[in-house]
């Protein structure tokens, strides 16, 4: 089902032809658009930040040998709920000497910068938000409100680190946006549009046609300097000097708890998400239909069968558990016996073999088919995001701005000058 | 190395109040006080003894003076002595010798902190390991606490009787 | 009028990296002058911990004191323990049995192994990188799990006694022994091949606080900070003690092979090798175990009369000795603990000029630093 059906007028009027009579139409326009966003955001992108927060956690502890959130729920998927409802009812207060306004405005810009540049991103054909004719322009301009955001959480902490770790992560940002918007000029000068669907619409055909793979030489390091320039952007390791635990004890958000702080906390895993998205749309291919997508269909949907059929595996045996009269609370810990993982993992594969093929086949027809590509593709690359955290150390600032300066600049440069003459050339 | 071996006879013939004793195989020279540094500093610079490494620091409270030991290692000739000198309990002052061994400052501070010695020429001699404000110095025979310290009260009821003494909690 | 100028520095930043601090070292804080992010002066202030240990020798017996010498150096207790009994054997001429000084030898190699495996943890973590500690902190499980059959307890352990050591080893113990070094060996080869030749690691490490040998000596510096410098001086090879001279190892020092020689990136790796080291003598130590008594013949109350004595072992972080005065009565008249710490908190001063802050933590996290021994 379009979204665009509820922007449409002529639905609009026979739905709410009851409510004009009471309020104006522009206000129902309003009202609708609002309701839009909202349907948009809480079915498409807030889940999957909310999962990103129990998966890191299980991801981590699997790398670390160790067993990870396991308690709450089957396999622990309700921490999250958990953990927002704590988030929500913790008290509410703010370090004493500090700019009242400034701290509770803080989170909202962070966050902003996240949520908003979701708008301008195509998860499908039709599934766009707004068809923004500069998006790519559109999301650098935001990555900046983000910048004010942690300076005046940095600032307004009245907490000498607080400050120390803004002002880390304002260079630090601000600094890595030069290769960042560099390396996303090329793919913009090669489809010659800044609008990211015609981005994507250019890279349709399979994966030959890739972005990262057209300029061969210049294009695969552009997509390299690309995620090594995003990661810097949204603060994570290797760069997360800003929030280095173990210097300062939270960077810019110590003085931050609860709803507050776990503002920024969301925000940051929509980031996350939201550079990979980035990537997929300007390098990867976005939603196209390609061979390639295979793997990636197959490994999520893979993923999504096993979950499933794990969480419906413990319904029969919560039911043969109350007749034997066992512990409900000792069942729901107990890790599955192997024979039962052996069989679900090879059901769970050769159903997604079986229905990745069906998406390959039917993809020119459904939203819901591009969509899941889409978000395999950058969910995979969210996961390298976190692969990443949990193996490298962190990089000085100094050692980080030389980095950028010194090395990803002139990289990407040569990258760019490589792209153009390509382009007239060839 | 034992207390008759020659090297040890130079160092009598140059410090002629010192004597040497011996116990557990740890050579221990006493020396007055009004040789102690130059005893330090031929211990330290002279060649035959080339003593660069100031293990630690220590000071005895026998009940009527102070014993400063100073013990001494060098990993060139491996030779290791201990350095002793009694001085008075009421007002101990003694030079301080960092600038041989850097590492007697925080000795040196550690000795004023707990003993109340105070070394001459210090840069900055200040308690090390009890809060700034502390009266008194803990490791003395005689030191008793003070009953408050800051407010908060330094002795407490205690709240469990063992029913039977043992001899570890006299 | 008569106003007072007032020199206000706006120039330094003083900031408190207080005793609560997430580096895990132990309870210290640091008063640190920044101008912006570049540290000009360090100020450790000590004292959290002291819990006047020296005091307390003055009160109890020879014998009673053991279990307080386990907290002086909570991190590797047996070291302690040993040192300790060392000195009043050396003082009251007590003979400890071949058994013994085996079973105190693989108790001081295991507990090497554990607290190096802390500080090989703690290292990358306070740098960025937080699964070796997790990793880490798996492998000391393991020998805390062999120590707690040893010996019946995972941390202030108390097994050694005057004349000898308490228990002796229990069924099964070699064989679990020999699994654990087999995993330990894979552990070590994943921990080197994932730091030692990680590039952001060396950036972040090498050149950084580098000590000369004539510095280290001269602030009374020892253990692996020392060998990293450069010198060849190990207790166990130089003035050996409790049988090492019937053991075949290596000491490991450091090489300047990233940087300059005595930086952070040498004292790491003579850590990671004396870790190797230590597997390997434990190998040895078990497969040679004499039989015999485990604990020789010493007086129910030792009593001595003007006489003082020193030991000291080679424990993680450096000699770790025991200065004992006797006056004739059942309790010690003064007890005096030197340790490795100390020495290195005192060197911080004047390392730690001119570096960032991030490189700070990373300076107190190479020397290996724990509270306990500082402040006893």
């Amino acid at each position: 089902m379009s979204v665009q059906y509820l922007a449409d007028a002529a639905y609009r009027e026979e739905v709410l032809l009851f409510f004009s009579r009471v309020i104006p139409g522009q206000v129902i326009e309003a009202i609708t658009l609002f309701a839009t966003v909202a349907v948009f955001f809480s079915l498409m992108v807030t889940p999957i930040a909310a999962i990103s927060v129990y998966i890191e956690r299980r991801l981590s502890a699997k790398m670390q040998s160790r067993i990870g959130c396991n308690r709450l729920g089957p396999e622990g998927i309700f921490q999250m709920v958990a953990d927002g409802i704590k988030m929500i009812s913790k008290e509410d207060f703010m370090p004493q000497g500090a700019d009242a306004f400034l701290f509770k405005f803080a989170p909202y810009l962070v966050m902003v910068g996240a949520f908003v540049s979701f708008a301008c991103i195509p998860f499908s054909k039709q599934l766009l938000l707004a068809d923004i004719n500069i998006g790519v322009v559109y999301l650098l301009a935001l990555s900046s409100i983000v910048v004010i955001g942690i300076m005046l959480a940095g600032w307004s902490s009245n907490n000498k680190w607080s400050l120390l770790g803004s002002l880390r992560s304002a260079a630090q940002i601000v600094s890595y946006e030069i290769p960042l918007g560099m390396s996303l000029l090329i793919p913009v000068i090669i489809t010659g549009s800044l609008n990211l669907q015609e981005i994507n619409q250019f890279q349709s055909g399979g994966i030959h046609n890739w972005l990262v793979f057209y300029a061969l030489p210049f294009t695969v390091p552009a997509f390299v300097i690309y995620f090594i320039s995003a990661l810097a952007e949204v603060n994570r390791t290797p760069f997360d000097l800003p929030e280095a635990e173990s210097e300062l004890v939270s960077g810019f958000h110590t003085e931050y708890s609860g709803i507050r702080w776990g503002l920024f906390f969301i925000g940051e895993y929509h980031n996350m998400f939201l550079i990979s998205c980035i990537a997929v749309t300007a390098f990867l291919g976005g939603y196209q239909k390609s061979a390639a997508n295979f793997p990636f269909v197959i490994v999520s949907l893979f993923f999504m069968f096993f979950i499933t059929f794990h969480i419906l595996t413990f319904l029969p045996k919560l039911g043969f558990s109350l007749f034997q009269g066992k512990n409900i609370l000792d069942m729901l810990m107990f890790h599955h016996p192997k024979p039962m993982r052996r069989w679900l993992r090879i059901v769970c594969l050769i159903l997604a073999v079986v229905v990745s093929i069906l998406f390959y086949i039917n993809h020119a027809h459904s939203n819901m088919i591009q969509v899941v590509t889409f978000i395999s593709k950058a969910y995979f690359l969210v996961l390298f995001i976190m692969w990443l955290r949990w193996s490298l150390p962190r990089y000085r600032i100094d050692q980080l701005m030389d980095l950028c300066w010194k090395k990803l600049i002139p990289i990407s440069f040569i990258c760019l000058c490589g792209v153009l003459v390509w382009v007239v050339l060839i | 190395m034992s207390v008759a071996s020659p090297i040890w006879e130079m160092f009598l013939q140059k410090i002629d109040s010192a004597t040497l004793l011996e116990h557990a195989s740890l050579i221990y020279v006493r020396v007055v006080p009004k040789d102690l540094l130059p005893a330090l500093t031929f211990l330290a610079k002279d060649d035959a003894f080339q003593m660069d490494y100031l293990k630690y620091m220590t000071v005895i409270d026998w009940e009527d003076h102070f014993e400063l030991v100073y013990h001494l290692y060098s990993y060139r000739t491996n030779l290791e002595c201990c350095v002793s000198v009694e001085i008075a309990r009421e007002n101990p002052i003694v030079a301080s010798c960092h600038h041989i061994w850097p590492a007697a400052n925080w000795h040196e501070r550690e000795m004023y902190d707990l003993f109340g010695v105070t070394f001459s020429n210090h840069p900055n001699l200040q308690r090390l390991l009890l809060p700034v404000d502390w009266v008194g110095h803990p490791l003395r025979k005689d030191f008793v606490e003070q009953d408050h310290f800051n407010g908060v009260s330094t002795t407490r009821n205690n709240v469990v009787k063992l029913p039977s003494a043992r001899e570890f909690e006299s | 009028m008569n106003f007072e100028t007032q020199y206000i520095n706006d120039r330094q930043m003083e900031l408190n990296m207080g005793p609560q601090h997430p580096s895990t070292h132990g309870v210290l804080r640091f008063i640190v002058t920044t101008d912006g992010e570049l540290i000009e002066k360090v100020v450790p202030d000590v004292g959290y911990l002291h819990r006047s240990i020296e005091k307390i020798g003055e009160k109890v017996s020879y014998h009673g004191f053991m279990p307080y010498t386990d907290r002086v150096d909570y991190v590797s207790a047996m070291t302690a323990n040993h040192a300790y009994a060392r000195s009043i054997e050396k003082m009251a001429n007590i003979e400890v049995p071949k058994r013994g000084h085996y079973l105190r030898m693989l108790a001081d190699e295991l507990c090497r192994l554990a607290s190096h495996l802390i500080a090989i943890g703690t290292y990358p973590m306070d740098i960025g990188a937080v699964t070796p500690f997790v990793h880490a902190l798996r492998e000391r499980e393991k020998i805390n799990d062999l120590l707690e059959e040893l010996c019946g307890a995972r941390l202030t352990y108390n097994y050694m006694r005057i004349g000898g050591v308490s228990f002796d080893i229990p069924q099964q113990f070699v064989s679990k022994t020999k699994v654990f070094l087999q995993e330990f060996a894979i552990f070590l080869d994943e921990l080197d091949r994932m730091l030692s030749e990680n590039t952001i690691f060396i950036q972040r490490v090498a050149n950084l606080a580098a000590i000369t040998t004539k510095d280290a000596i001269a602030y009374g510096l020892v253990g692996p900070n020392l060998r990293a410098t450069g010198l060849h001086y190990d207790l166990r090879k130089d003035q050996p003690y409790a049988c090492y001279n019937e053991l075949d190892f290596e000491v490991p020092v450091g090489k300047g092979e990233q940087g300059i020689l005595g930086d952070c990136y040498d004292r790491f790796i003579v850590r990671v090798e004396e870790m190797k080291q230590s597997a390997k003598m434990i190998r040895q130590i078990i497969d040679n175990l004499p039989e015999g008594p485990i604990i020789g013949k010493a007086p129910k109350t030792i009593r001595e009369k003007d006489t003082s004595s020193y030991a000291s072992v080679e424990s993680s972080r450096g000699e770790l000795g025991f200065f004992v005065v006797a006056n004739g009565t059942a309790n010690a008249h003064r007890v005096k603990i030197r340790s490795g710490s100390f020495a290195a908190i005192s060197m911080l001063e004047k390392i730690a000029q001119g570096v960032f802050i991030a490189d700070l933590v990373a300076i107190i996290a190479s020397l290996d630093l724990v509270a306990p021994e500082i402040d006893r």
